[in-house]
């Protein structure tokens, strides 16, 4: 793991940082640029570069990973353009602007380009010294792939095993990341959920952060992302250990109500982003000073959401549920009738957990719940992004938890 | 009001079960035959048609066809644009054939509209003796124009549905309540809300429940959740049962809105059709004993931590005793709970609702105690219902339904 090619990066990856796909013209005018401030986005994604608008990217200072800048393959794609040599040519016609933090350099390589990309990912940590290059690959939906007849997961993807696919992608590729999407409002939320799993043991295991592709855009457009459904992905990603999200897609690049629309005007999602992004920046100033150590899925009595069929093999997977657990100096954590993506974190002389409110991601009503409990530590609270006072009753405390709400609890 | 019981083309004391539309280019007799096999009794808003007629009902299948009387498409002030006196006119012309059951009359009335349509229901009554006028209502949840308080005045005529009802049975001389909910492009919150209200006033005037379900939905199959399930097929039909629904109207066979319906374009069958076969004849063997019963009160078992019952008045239950069911209780699930009674005996329609939108699996039991014998319908199938320690033991899982009777 080259984990020193982390020095020199051309953002501040102390920082939790939100992202979004695409900034299409004609909503790359200075107007556009300050709403994606406004917004608090830190960078685009795979936007192809333009000079006038890295300018303005660098005024507003949003960063910009274009997918223009090295040889760039969707899958198995345009895969003949990849090659070594094909990225030191690059290099030495590269034109530098300080708005670009790396090039997007890949999307959901199957697993036999992995050997490739490792190459090539080598070769450009020599090549563009303090760029990080954004490789984002693919979710575990394999059974949405099966089910709709689009292609054999395995001729696109190499193998059946999303297991296999995560070991041996941090195997051969030396990133110090892990990134990919999965959209929970186009699959099942346990898949999205065990992907979750899955990304965040590996991450936890080789000392890699977490990028995580969410979806404030939907295939229905008479069903748009609610603002719980923003916060529902945003604080299970945050439960996990995210270190960034990515909101596809700002410009209507796939899907229906992208936060602006093909003339480049708002659509009702952007109200919405701007609440979330601004809580989660909140929540974030605090949450990057803690290190993720596990995730555990407390209630889920009667659920769904925890279990689900595998279309290839037939059999049941259900994840791990817990109640009354002890993490750190938190003491028989538990929730009433709920369902909570539950994230612990430590630092120096200190520990976390990250509530993610789960018991409806659909946001299709409304469930009340609540977590407790025990610590003799202090105990401070942000719900939502906001402080909330707490005081507990003989060393217990006791949060009620609204729909998707996210907390982070801290004691010291 | 007195309601008008006059003798029908059809037996309403079987469970029936409809569906919207077979459109020109699915109407030869390989296409009537598919209905038949797949259980479906009548067809509703499809155009008379002499020849698909005459096929319907070589094949025991009514309808209730659009053409015979005039409809008001924009529903606003119908008094000034359908005055009665179109349908006289419209009787006079009418040429009577045994598979039509009664005229499709309309859907979604504005609440503006119900007096007038009171005065359209009684002249089609006098006028189509011994036939049923089909009146669709709509949801509390317009999902064609949109979910906004506007939204629902434009089309309900009022902010509250239990208002719309209740204004619906005191202007409208029909024995029935028949209403359409989509629980996919609305929310199974939403379907507990309107089935509860319509299913009260339907107890309380004595009119049967009809309601329309989706077996269409608004996305095109192509990834999981869009196209409808058997475990959805499932929710809505069993949930319906438990409150009483007495006929189901699938939407849609062929294309009237949305995609993914039975058939497509080409009138070929897609993935829904053996959907729509297997649910059907579940719902019909359980059909057999849970017509012999009468529907006394809904439930909600369970529902913890679930958000499904946000709107409705009645709140989960947990361990409740109805007639000789007692200490009825949930381990964890959640389940619509339906209680019958007929002379003699008395039932429980258990509709299984810890997972509407076949997310995941949800394994429950519910249990009660009883000294009387039991006897379980599970899906359309017998099964032996365990005794432990008193108590009886059903399992539940997957939207699945459960009738059962004690004598």
């Amino acid at each position: 793991m080259k984990k020193e090619k982390r020095e020199g990066v051309r953002f501040d990856r102390s920082k939790f940082l939100i992202g979004t796909y695409y900034l299409w013209y004609p909503a790359q005018t200075e107007t556009h640029v300050k709403q994606l401030a406004d917004a608090y986005i830190d960078f685009i994604a795979a936007e192809p570069r333009n000079e006038k608008l890295l300018d303005l990217l660098g005024k507003y200072n949003i960063g910009l990973f274009p997918r223009n800048m090295l040889p760039y393959c969707q899958a198995r794609d345009n895969v003949e353009v990849l090659s070594v040599e094909g990225y030191e040519e690059a290099a030495q016609n590269y034109v530098d602007h300080p708005a670009i933090w790396g090039p997007f350099v890949g999307d959901e390589p199957p697993m036999d380009q992995f050997p490739l990309f490792g190459e090539l990912m080598d070769a450009f940590y020599d090549l563009f010294p303090g760029f990080t290059p954004y490789l984002n690959i693919r979710p575990n939906c394999i059974g949405d792939m099966i089910i709709a007849g689009v292609s054999s997961p395995l001729d696109r993807y190499g193998t059946e095993n999303y297991q296999e696919y995560i070991d041996r992608f941090v195997e051969e590729v030396k990133l110090d990341y892990i990134a990919y999407d999965n959209y929970p409002y186009t699959t099942l939320i346990s898949t999205f959920l065990e992907n979750y799993q899955m990304v965040a043991d590996k991450c936890r295991e080789t000392g890699r952060d977490f990028w995580m592709n969410l979806q404030v855009n939907n295939r229905d457009e008479k069903v748009p992302v609610t603002e719980n459904m923003l916060r529902y992905q945003a604080y299970t990603a945050m439960a996990f250990g995210a270190k960034m999200i990515i909101w596809s897609c700002w410009s209507p690049a796939w899907w229906q109500n992208n936060v602006v629309d093909k003339y480049g005007n708002t659509t009702t999602q952007y109200g919405k982003l701007c609440t979330v992004n601004r809580e989660i920046k909140n929540v974030g100033e605090l949450y990057m000073d803690y290190s993720n150590k596990s995730t555990h899925f407390l209630g889920f009595v009667g659920s769904p959401y925890v279990s689900y069929q595998d279309v290839v093999t037939g059999e049941v997977v259900s994840l791990k549920t817990e109640n009354n657990i002890d993490l750190g100096n938190f003491k028989h954590i538990s929730t009433d009738c709920g369902s909570v993506v539950l994230g612990y974190f430590e630092k120096e002389d200190g520990q976390a957990l990250m509530v993610a409110d789960s018991a409806d991601p659909r946001d299709l009503g409304t469930v009340n719940s609540e977590i407790s409990f025990e610590t003799d530590k202090k105990v401070s609270v942000l719900y939502n992004g906001k402080t909330m006072e707490i005081e507990g009753v003989n060393g217990k405390y006791v949060i009620n938890l609204s729909n998707s709400c996210g907390v982070f609890i801290t004691i010291e | 009001m007195k309601i008008n019981n006059m003798e029908q083309r059809f037996d309403r004391s079987k469970f029936l079960i409809g569906t919207y539309y077979l459109s020109y280019y699915a109407q030869t007799e390989e296409h009537v035959q598919q209905l038949s096999d797949a259980n479906i009794d009548f067809l509703v808003a499809e155009e008379y048609k002499e020849e698909l007629l005459d096929l319907l009902f070589k094949h025991h299948i009514g309808i209730f066809p659009t053409g015979i009387v005039p409809l008001q498409r924009k529903m606003f002030f119908a008094y000034e644009h359908l005055p009665v006196k179109f349908y006289e006119r419209a009787a006079e012309k009418y040429v009577d054939h045994p598979a039509i059951w009664g005229p499709f009359i309309g859907h979604k009335l504005n609440m503006i509209n119900f007096p007038h349509y009171g005065e359209l229901i009684d002249a089609a009554n006098r006028l189509f003796v011994g036939q049923t006028p089909y009146l669709g209502l709509s949801s509390s949840n317009p999902e064609d124009i949109g979910v906004s308080e506007t939204a629902s005045i434009a089309v309900l005529g009022t902010y509250s549905y239990e208002e719309y009802i209740d204004e619906f049975v005191k202007n409208i001389n029909l024995d029935y309540i028949c209403f359409e909910h989509y629980t996919y492009v609305s929310s199974p919150a939403k379907a507990f809300e309107n089935l509860e209200i319509v299913a009260n006033k339907c107890r309380e005037t004595g009119r049967d429940l009809w309601i329309a379900l989706q077996v269409g939905n608004r996305d095109k199959e192509y990834y999981m959740n869009c196209v409808v399930t058997m475990q959805m097929l499932r929710f809505q039909a069993y949930t319906a049962m438990a409150f009483g629904a007495k006929s189901i109207i699938w939407s849609c066979w062929t294309k009237g809105w949305w995609d993914s319906n039975v058939l497509d374009e080409y009138g070929n069958t897609t993935k829904q059709y053996k959907k729509m076969c297997d649910i059907n004849r579940e719902l019909k063997v359980m059909a057999e004993p849970y017509m012999q019963y009468i529907n006394k009160s809904t439930h909600f078992l369970g529902f913890s931590g679930t958000p499904y019952l946000t709107y409705t008045k009645k709140k989960a239950e947990n361990n409740i005793s109805l007639g000789d069911f007692r200490d009825i209780s949930i381990d964890g699930g959640s389940a619509v709970l339906g209680f019958f009674e007929k002379e003699g005996g008395q039932a429980l329609m258990i509709a299984d609702s810890a997972d509407p939108y076949d997310d995941g699996i949800v394994f429950a039991n519910v249990t009660f105690e009883t000294d009387k014998k039991v006897s379980v319908l599970k899906n359309g199938k017998m099964i032996k219902a365990e005794l432990v320690d008193g108590k009886y033991i059903i399992p539940i899982s997957q939207s699945c339904g459960v009738f059962v009777t004690i004598e």
